[in-house]
């Protein structure tokens, strides 16, 4: 219950795959992983919400004989464990399209999880990455894995025609490229162009020219289309995330903190303000002309994410502080106060 | 309130110093045309302004930018006064070409109406009703135009890749005139550089294609996929972008009516796209020079090129590359290491037709010049901007086949960005016609 409810809270996604019954084993649910700069957090959060515990992970690469469809995994995972699974050799970590399945407690358990979903899977696919997440203070341990391929053809279809519903992944701080669509190994593009070349076909006798000129139009009123909805749906979203929280994608709270960083500025003499979660670049810009330091030699701290708490004592890539928080703000994010003294 | 009140004021003061600039090198400009070049002609003046001022020492101070904005738009009103423009009497450049072309909106208009109206106002939106989100905003745009202002020098202690141009900085920076920076006044300001050239390219599309053409240009335009997050403001390429396609539809209407007023306005404008970003020297600039310069060997037009263009765009543009080689400083942050890396070269095909980036766009262009040939339609192959945008993509495709750039393209960091610019005039000069091919004769077959 409690992995499902977690997974939920963490993802918030909607896109549900169908489970899989065979063999008796565990037919799990999976979700799309969220983007990358969420995934961390959403891993932590989806293992060991309540207790900022660190992770324990594992990573396989399963290669098959023949294509799969599912992958079944055996395991020992006293508290659950979560997976993030994508297709091809590489880390689902660093990938931005994967799946995320939370596994139920087992010593051993057995699942079997399908992977049609993951945008990018197609038919002819013999890999797949799988990165395993547990709590540290109940370890888990990858057991064995291995690809099955049982879907029938009509699922595997409708799969690869559900991948060009996945949401267009706007990077999340540096727009430096978009991922675009596909249907399994076909990019949308090339089939647009392909149904373009059918009408053309279809109407040549206004002309070939006419013709060619009249589909490319067509196929690429049709990609707008398809992306425009995304477009829409993600200002949405945005908008509406900044209205109700002050959160805006990856920044999350900072631009919050950065004002309450300003109020605080004014009662505390030579405040300086670092991050930990983010880099320094952003606060540096929303809090000028007041200064940032490192953890170390700063007077405020910005937690946005990675940080840990041990009552008082604040934790950022192993360099403590003991501090007081200011203020918790609504995307999780707090603004704290050093209490030691510093250098 | 305050702030969008010193945003108007401030913008409107630019745009009337553009307003009057483009009345006075182009004599027979149409009010609307001038209306619509204003803002974008004045960014240059506004720039200029402003590293005249930082360069001196006087800094960007409230006092020195009023009284340099007052110098300025004295000198612009004597100079009109001096040289009094003589207007066509019916403005017949506004009109579109083709006079069977009803105002009202028909089905085919509305569509495009809309792929023009959806991004622009979520891009507005975003700039608008959100604070600054890209790290190349936090980390160079808007922050070096911060520590500009603070040190009153162009190039401080600590400020990221201080050889970047300027337009940018003191485009964000005009609304501190009058009141404390703020981050939605930067990106309105900027914002209104966008707007103001997608109103500008309308009239002029309009003028040599039709109104359906015009619509379906921009439209085209608006949906480059990588182009919407652009529009939410924080880099510099869409605005060099805008200051190109502008420039390049002028050449066009200068050839066209051999209107040398459009020639030094086109001028003007490729300046300012230099001043806006290296990008804009490199892959706008010499372009236009190489343009320009092959219209006046076929012309024998260089008693009219070189002075009213070239020479003047040449030594507006050289200010800037001049000033930062005399501080010591290289003129890329980068460095140019060349390197052979053909192996890139599947990176790039799958960029423009299995990536996300541009969408269907490379196949629609491939499909229209296919459609254009049959056609024996070639006309838009020799428009500036068709030409500008082979000789930019060949450039930027050479940056990253031959250059340690390549790995900007392997990594997808920076190469979808730099690509943007030849997409954008290789749509503005190919759609019109094509448009024109669809649209206009399943109006009228006959023709």
């Amino acid at each position: 219950m409690v992995h499902r409810g977690l997974l939920a809270i963490a993802l918030g996604l909607s896109c549900a795959a169908s489970a899989f019954d065979a063999h008796a084993q565990t037919a799990i649910d999976v979700v799309l992983a969220p983007p990358l700069y969420q995934r961390s957090a959403a891993l932590r959060d989806a293992v060991h919400r309540d207790a900022l515990t660190p992770l324990t992970s594992a990573t396989a690469i399963v290669r098959g004989d023949a294509p799969m469809s599912h992958v079944r995994v055996r395991y020992s995972a006293p508290a659950g464990m979560v997976l993030l699974l994508a297709p091809g050799t590489y880390d689902p970590l660093f990938l931005p399209d994967a799946l995320l399945a939370a596994l139920p407690p087992g010593v051993p358990g057995e699942v079997i999880i399908p992977v049609m979903h993951v945008p990018g899977w197609h038919g002819g696919i013999r890999a797949i990455g799988i990165a395993a997440f547990s709590p540290a203070d109940a370890p888990g341990a990858l057991i064995a894995v291995s690809g099955v391929d049982q879907a029938p053809y009509h699922e595997r279809w409708l799969a690869e025609l559900g991948h060009v519903l996945r949401t267009e992944k706007f990077p999340a701080a540096s727009i430096n490229f978009l991922l675009g669509y596909r249907m399994g190994a076909l990019p949308l593009p090339v089939l647009l162009l392909g149904i373009g070349l059918v009408i053309a076909a279809l109407r040549r006798r206004m002309g070939w020219p006419r013709a060619i000129a009249l589909s490319a139009f067509v196929a690429l009123g049709m990609y707008t289309v398809r992306f425009d909805v995304d477009l829409i749906r993600t200002f949405a979203a945005d908008a509406r995330a900044w209205h109700a929280a002050g959160t805006y994608g990856e920044m999350g709270d900072l631009y919050s903190i950065a004002d309450a960083f300003r109020g605080e500025a004014k009662a505390v003499p030579n405040a300086r303000i670092a991050a930990c979660g983010q880099t320094l670049a952003p606060v540096r810009y929303l809090v000028h002309p007041l200064p940032t330091a490192s953890w170390m030699e700063a007077t405020h701290a910005a937690l946005l994410r990675g940080w840990q708490q041990e009552g008082d004592n604040y934790i950022c890539n192993s360099d403590h502080r003991r501090g007081a928080v200011v203020q918790t703000f609504p995307g999780g994010g707090q603004l704290i106060r050093f209490t030691d003294a510093h250098p | 309130m305050i702030t969008a009140l010193a945003v108007i004021i401030a913008s409107a003061i630019i745009a009337l110093e553009g307003w009057l600039l483009t009345r006075l090198l182009w004599r027979d400009c149409s009010r609307s045309v001038a209306a619509a070049l204003a803002y974008p002609a004045g960014l240059l003046l506004h720039t200029l302004l402003f590293f005249t001022l930082l360069v001196a020492g006087v800094g960007w101070t409230p006092l020195g930018g009023s009284i340099g904005h007052s110098i300025l738009l004295a000198c612009l009103i004597v100079g009109r006064m001096v040289r009094r423009p003589h207007l066509p009497p019916a403005a017949p450049a506004d009109r579109p070409a083709d006079e069977t072309v009803r105002r009202s909106l028909s089905a085919v208009r509305i569509p495009f109406l809309v792929a023009i109206l959806l991004p622009a106002a979520i891009g507005v939106g975003y700039a608008l009703l959100f604070p600054t989100y890209y790290w190349d905003t936090f980390t160079n745009w808007h922050m070096r135009a911060l520590q500009m202002a603070d040190a009153g020098r162009l190039i401080a202690d600590g400020m990221a890749k201080p050889q970047y141009p300027i337009l940018h900085h003191a485009t964000t920076l005009a609304h501190t005139l009058l009141t404390p920076w703020s981050d939605r006044a930067a990106n309105a300001s900027t914002l209104l550089i966008s707007l103001t050239a997608g109103l500008g390219i309308a009239p002029l599309l309009r003028r040599r294609s039709g109104l359906t053409a015009s619509l379906a240009t921009l439209a085209v335009l608006l949906s480059l996929p990588l182009l919407s997050p652009h529009l939410r403001q924080g880099y510099a390429e869409i605005h060099v972008i805008a200051f190109s396609l502008l420039s390049a539809l002028l050449l066009a209407w200068w050839r066209d009516t051999e209107d040398v007023g459009a020639l030094r306005i086109s001028a003007l404008l490729v300046s300012a796209a230099a001043w806006t970003k290296l990008e804009g020297m490199h892959f706008a600039l010499v372009p236009w020079l190489l343009i320009a310069a092959w219209i006046a060997w076929r012309d024998r037009a260089w008693r009219t090129v070189l002075p009213n263009a070239v020479l003047p765009t040449l030594l507006i543009s050289a200010i800037w590359p001049a000033y930062v080689l005399a501080n010591g400083l290289p003129l890329t942050p980068h460095g140019v290491h060349w390197e052979w890396h053909i192996d890139v070269l599947p990176q790039l095909l799958r960029m423009f037709t299995a990536a996300g980036s541009f969408g269907m766009h490379a196949f629609f262009l491939i499909l229209l010049v296919t459609a254009l040939f049959l056609a024996r339609s070639t006309k838009a192959l020799r428009t500036p901007a068709f030409l500008w945008g082979c000789i930019s993509l060949a450039f930027v495709t050479g940056t990253y086949l031959f250059t340690a750039d390549a790995s900007g393209l392997e990594t997808l960091v920076n190469a979808p960005r730099a690509f943007l610019l030849p997409a954008s005039l290789l749509i503005v000069g190919l759609v019109p016609t094509a448009a024109q091919l669809v649209f206009d004769k399943a109006k009228n077959p006959s023709q």
